[in-house]
C-alpha cells in the first residue's frame, strides 16, 4: 500500500541545509497490453487430488522456489512479518503432505522496504536465486512500477496479496500478474452503499486519508458511488496528509468545523490509529453519527487503538480484505484451522494480509496440480497462468474466484461495527455486527473503474 | 469561523510550537556554545519519546506516576547520555575538519534508529490513552494534556533564559561561547562548561520527546523528521539563539496551522517557504548574529 518511502528515511544530510521532502513518485509504466490472449476460462473445483504419495513422472526434482516480498522492517514491518508467518504455515501444510506434486515448496523473501531496490530485488529472486512465482507486495506504486519487468522481462507469475490500487488489474490486462486480495474499489463502493442505507438522512461527509495515490482513489471511488446514491449529500474539501503524520490535531479540529454527519478515513497502519485516538481525545466522535475506515479491520491497527479509545454513542465501521472472524469458525472450519494455527505461531489474531498471503500459495499449489492433471507435465509460466485464470481457491476468507479476464481475485466484502474486545474475549476491540456484500453487487465488471486509468 | 475554532486552533499551534521549541531550543543551544552541529539531536529526542513511553506504559503502567517518572527518566538519562557523548566521542573530532563532526553525529543518528529498532521493534509505540482528560470548547474538546506541554514550552523557555542571563554558569556559558581561549585565560573551566552544555541541550531533546510521545507516538525516524523541522525553525529564528528558536517555532507553527485551514496539501510548505526566504535575505535568522569563521 505504501507509495513512500520508508519513513526512518533520512532527509537531510549537512549543515544547515533544509531537505524539502520530496515524494517519491512512483514510476508509472503501465504497460497495458493490448494484445488479447485467448481467454479460456477454466472451471474447477477449489480442491484437486488427494495427498501426492507417489511423486508424479515428468516433475523437476529440486524444490519449487517461491520468492515473496514484503515491509518486513521499519513502521510498517508488521505487514511483510504477519504475511510471511501465513506463507511459512501454508510451506509447512503442504510440505507434510508431500509438497507440490512431489516438489517441497522453498520460499525466500526480500524487504520490499528497501524502496531503492525493489526492481532489482525481484529481478535478483528470480533470476540468480532461482524463485518460479512470485507472492506479495504491499505499495500499491510499487505494483504498478513492477508491471513492465515482470510482463516483459521476468515472465513469471506474480500473485499480488495486498497492494489495492484498481490500476493493477483494471486498467489493462496483465499477462503474469494476478491479484488474489479484494482491490479497494469494492470496499469503497461498499461503503457507500452502507452509508445509504444505513444513514439516509445524512447530510454532510468529511474525509481524510493519506496523500497518494491510494488515498485520492478511495476517496474518488467512495464519494462518486455515494453521490449517486444520495445526490443531496455535501461533501467537505477532502483532506489528504503525509503518510505518517503524526499531529492530526489541526484537521481534526477543522473537520469539526465543517459540521459533517459521516467522516471517511483512509488513514492506514499507525496512521489509522494514531488519528483514531486523537480524535478520540478531540471530541470528534461526539460529533458525528458514523465514522468509516477501510483499513481499520486490521488487526495491528485495532490492537494500537486499544479497548481504551473505542468510543460510544458512535457507529465506527472498518473493513479490509479478511477478517480473521468471518466466515464463522462454526461454520466454516478452514478458516478457523487457519486462525488457531496462526495464533499458535505468532501469538496474534491474522491480519488480512495473512488470510491474503497463505491463499495466494494454495492457488498456486491447485493451478499447477490442475494443469498436471490436464497436460501430464509440470506447467510452464504461461501454461500456469491459464490454470490460475478462472480458479476457485478456498482461502480463510472463504472461496476466492479469480476472474481470467482482469486476474483478480473476487469474493464478498464485508464491513463491521467496532466494538471493545475486552468484553467478546479479545486482546484488542474487534469487528462485530458485520455486514456482507456479495461480490456480484459490489465489485464493478473487469476492466470498469471509477478510477481514472493512464 | 467560530470563537471556539479559534481558540482550539490556537492551542494546536502553541502546542506544536512548544515541542518544535524544545528541540530546536537543544540543538541550537549546543551549536551556539560549541559550533558543534549535532545531527544526532533528532535521535535523542526519539529516544526520550521511547524512555517515557516505557516508563509510563510498560515499566510503571498509565498513571500520574508512570507519566511523570517518564519525563524526569527521559531528562535524566538523556543529559548523561549527552555529557558522555560529548566528553567522549565527539571532543576528539573538534579539532577535525567540521564535515567529520557532521558525519559522524549523522553516522551516531543513523545507529540510534537501529538499536530503537532492536529494542522497542519496529513499530508505533502509541500510549493507550492521552493522560489528563480533557476540556469542552464549545463544539470542540482540548486534551488537557496540550495544555500542560504549553506550559511546559514556555517554562523551559524562561528558565533558558533565566539560566543564561543571571546565573554565573550560564554567564560563563556565554562567555566561552563568545571566545572560549579568552574564558579560559581567565580561569573558566571550559571541558566542564561543554560537558553541561551538551548535557542541557540533549536533556532538552529528551524533554521534547517525553512531551510528544503521548500525542505523536514514538516511532523510528521521528528524530529525522523532527532535525528537519529544527533546522527550519533555527533557519527562521538565528541559530545560537534561545530566543530566536522560540519565535522560530512559533512562526513554523502558525504557518503550519494557517496552511491546514486554508490548503491542508501544503501543510509544510509555507514552512520551508520562509525557511527559504529567510535564507536569501538574512541568512543569520530573526536573532542570530553574523558569525565569522575562524
Amino acid at each position: 500500500m505504501v507509495d513512500e518511502s520508508k519513513r526512518n528515511t533520512l532527509k537531510v544530510l549537512g549543515a544547515g541545509v533544509v531537505g524539502l521532502v520530496v515524494g517519491l513518485a512512483g514510476g508509472y509504466a503501465i504497460g497495458a497490453s493490448s494484445k488479447k490472449g485467448a481467454t479460456k476460462t477454466v472451471t474447477v473445483t477449489k480442491e484437486v487430488g488427494g495427498g501426492a504419495a507417489a511423486k508424479p513422472s515428468g516433475i523437476p526434482s529440486k524444490p519449487l522456489k517461491i520468492g515473496f516480498m514484503y515491509f518486513m522492517s521499519g513502521p510498517f514491518g508488521t505487514y511483510g512479518k504477519m504475511a510471511g508467518a501465513a506463507l511459512e504455515i501454508a510451506r509447512d501444510e503442504i510440505n507434510s503432505r508431500g509438497g507440490i506434486l512431489g516438489r517441497k515448496v522453498e520460499l525466500i523473501s526480500k524487504d520490499e522496504a528497501d524502496r531503492q531496490h525493489v526492481i532489482d530485488n525481484i529481478v535478483k529472486m528470480v533470476q540468480e536465486e532461482g524463485a518460479e512465482i512470485l507472492i506479495g507486495i504491499d505499495s500499491s506504486g510499487d505494483s504498478l512500477k513492477l508491471i513492465k519487468t515482470i510482463e516483459e522481462e521476468l515472465r513469471v507469475p506474480l500473485i499480488v496479496t495486498h497492494a489495492a490500487t484498481p490500476k493493477l488489474t483494471e486498467c489493462g490486462k496483465r499477462k503474469y500478474i494476478f491479484r488474489i486480495s479484494m482491490y479497494e474499489e469494492p470496499i469503497d463502493i461498499a461503503a457507500a452503499e452502507l452509508v445509504a442505507k444505513m444513514y439516509p438522512d445524512a447530510k454532510k461527509v468529511a474525509s481524510i486519508g493519506p496523500d497518494y495515490a491510494y488515498g485520492w482513489d478511495s476517496w474518488t471511488v467512495f464519494s462518486s458511488r455515494l453521490k449517486e446514491l444520495m445526490p443531496g449529500v455535501e461533501f467537505a474539501e477532502p483532506i489528504y496528509v503525509k503518510l505518517g503524520t503524526t499531529d492530526y490535531t489541526s484537521y481534526i479540529d477543522k473537520m469539526i468545523a465543517a459540521k459533517p454527519d459521516i467522516v471517511f478515513s483512509s488513514l492506514w497502519g499507525g496512521d489509522a490509529a494514531t488519528f483514531f485516538k486523537q480524535a478520540a481525545s478531540k471530541g470528534l466522535f461526539k460529533n458525528i453519527k458514523a465514522y468509516l475506515n477501510p483499513m481499520l479491520g486490521a488487526t495491528d491497527t485495532l490492537k494500537a487503538i486499544g479497548d481504551e479509545n473505542v468510543p460510544s454513542g458512535v457507529d465506527i465501521w472498518g473493513s479490509g480484505r479478511y477478517w480473521f472472524n468471518y466466515p464463522p469458525h462454526d461454520v466454516y472450519s478452514l478458516n478457523k484451522s487457519f486462525v488457531e494455527k496462526f495464533k499458535a505461531k505468532t501469538g496474534e489474531y491474522p491480519p488480512y494480509v495473512s488470510g491474503t498471503s497463505y491463499t495466494a500459495l494454495y492457488a498456486v499449489k491447485n493451478a499447477i496440480e490442475l494443469a498436471y492433471a490436464e497436460l501430464g507435465k509440470w506447467p510452464s509460466p504461461e501454461e500456469l497462468i491459464k490454470y490460475l485464470e478462472g480458479l476457485t481457491v478456498a482461502g480463510p476468507m472463504g472461496p476466492v474466484y479469480i476472474r481470467p479476464e482482469d486476474h483478480q481475485g473476487v469474493y464478498y466484502v464485508y464491513w463491521g461495527k467496532l466494538a471493545k474486545g475486552g468484553p467478546l474475549g479479545f486482546p484488542h476491540p474487534v469487528l462485530t455486527d458485520l455486514e456482507i456484500f456479495d461480490f456480484g453487487k459490489v465489485v464493478p465488471p473487469p476492466f470498469k473503474t471509477y478510477v481514472k486509468c493512464g | 469561523m467560530d470563537t471556539g475554532y479559534i481558540v482550539v486552533q490556537t492551542i494546536n499551534t502553541l502546542f506544536y510550537a512548544s515541542i518544535l521549541f524544545l528541540i530546536a531550543s537543544g540543538l541550537s543551544l549546543i551549536y551556539g556554545i560549541m559550533r558543534v552541529l549535532n545531527l544526532a539531536h533528532g535521535a535523542f529526542y526519539m529516544l526520550g519519546a521511547y524512555l517515557a513511553y516505557s516508563a509510563a506504559m510498560v515499566w510503571i503502567g498509565p498513571s500520574a506516576l508512570g507519566f511523570v517518572l517518564g519525563f524526569v527518566l527521559a531528562v535524566a538519562v538523556l543529559a548523561v547520555i549527552g555529557a558522555v557523548f560529548e566528553r567522549t566521542l565527539l571532543r576528539p573530532l573538534y579539532s577535525k575538519p567540521e564535515e567529520l563532526q557532521l558525519l559522524f553525529t549523522f553516522a551516531v543518528m543513523l545507529m540510534l534508529d537501529d538499536i530503537v529498532k532492536m529494542v522497542w521493534g519496529p513499530e508505533y509505540k502509541s500510549y493507550t490513552v492521552i493522560p489528563g482528560g480533557s476540556v469542552e470548547v464549545g463544539a470542540y474538546q482540548v486534551p488537557l494534556y496540550t495544555v500542560y506541554v504549553i506550559v511546559i514550552g514556555f517554562a523551559a523557555a524562561a528558565g533558558l533564559w533565566w539560566f543564561f542571563s543571571k546565573t554565573v554558569i550560564g554567564k560563563q556559558m556565554r562567555a566561552a561561547a563568545f571566545n572560549s581561549e579568552v574564558a579560559e585565560a581567565l580561569g573558566i573551566n571550559t571541558s566542564i562548561l561543554f560537558i553541561a552544555a551538551f548535557a542541557i541541550g540533549s536533556a532538552l531533546s529528551g524533554l521534547a520527546g517525553a512531551a510528544a510521545a503521548p500525542i505523536l507516538t514514538a516511532y523510528p525516524g521521528m528524530g529525522a523528521d523532527a532535525l528537519v523541522l529544527s533546522f527550519a525553525v533555527l533557519v527562521i529564528g538565528g541559530m545560537g539563539s534561545i530566543a530566536g528558536s522560540l519565535v522560530g517555532a512559533l512562526i513554523a507553527s502558525v504557518a503550519r496551522t494557517i496552511m491546514v485551514i486554508v490548503y491542508p496539501m501544503l501543510e509544510v510548505a509555507l514552512i520551508y517557504l520562509i525557511t527559504a526566504v529567510m535564507l536569501l535575505i538574512k541568512p543569520s535568522g530573526l536573532f542570530g548574529k553574523e558569525i565569522e569563521r575562524r
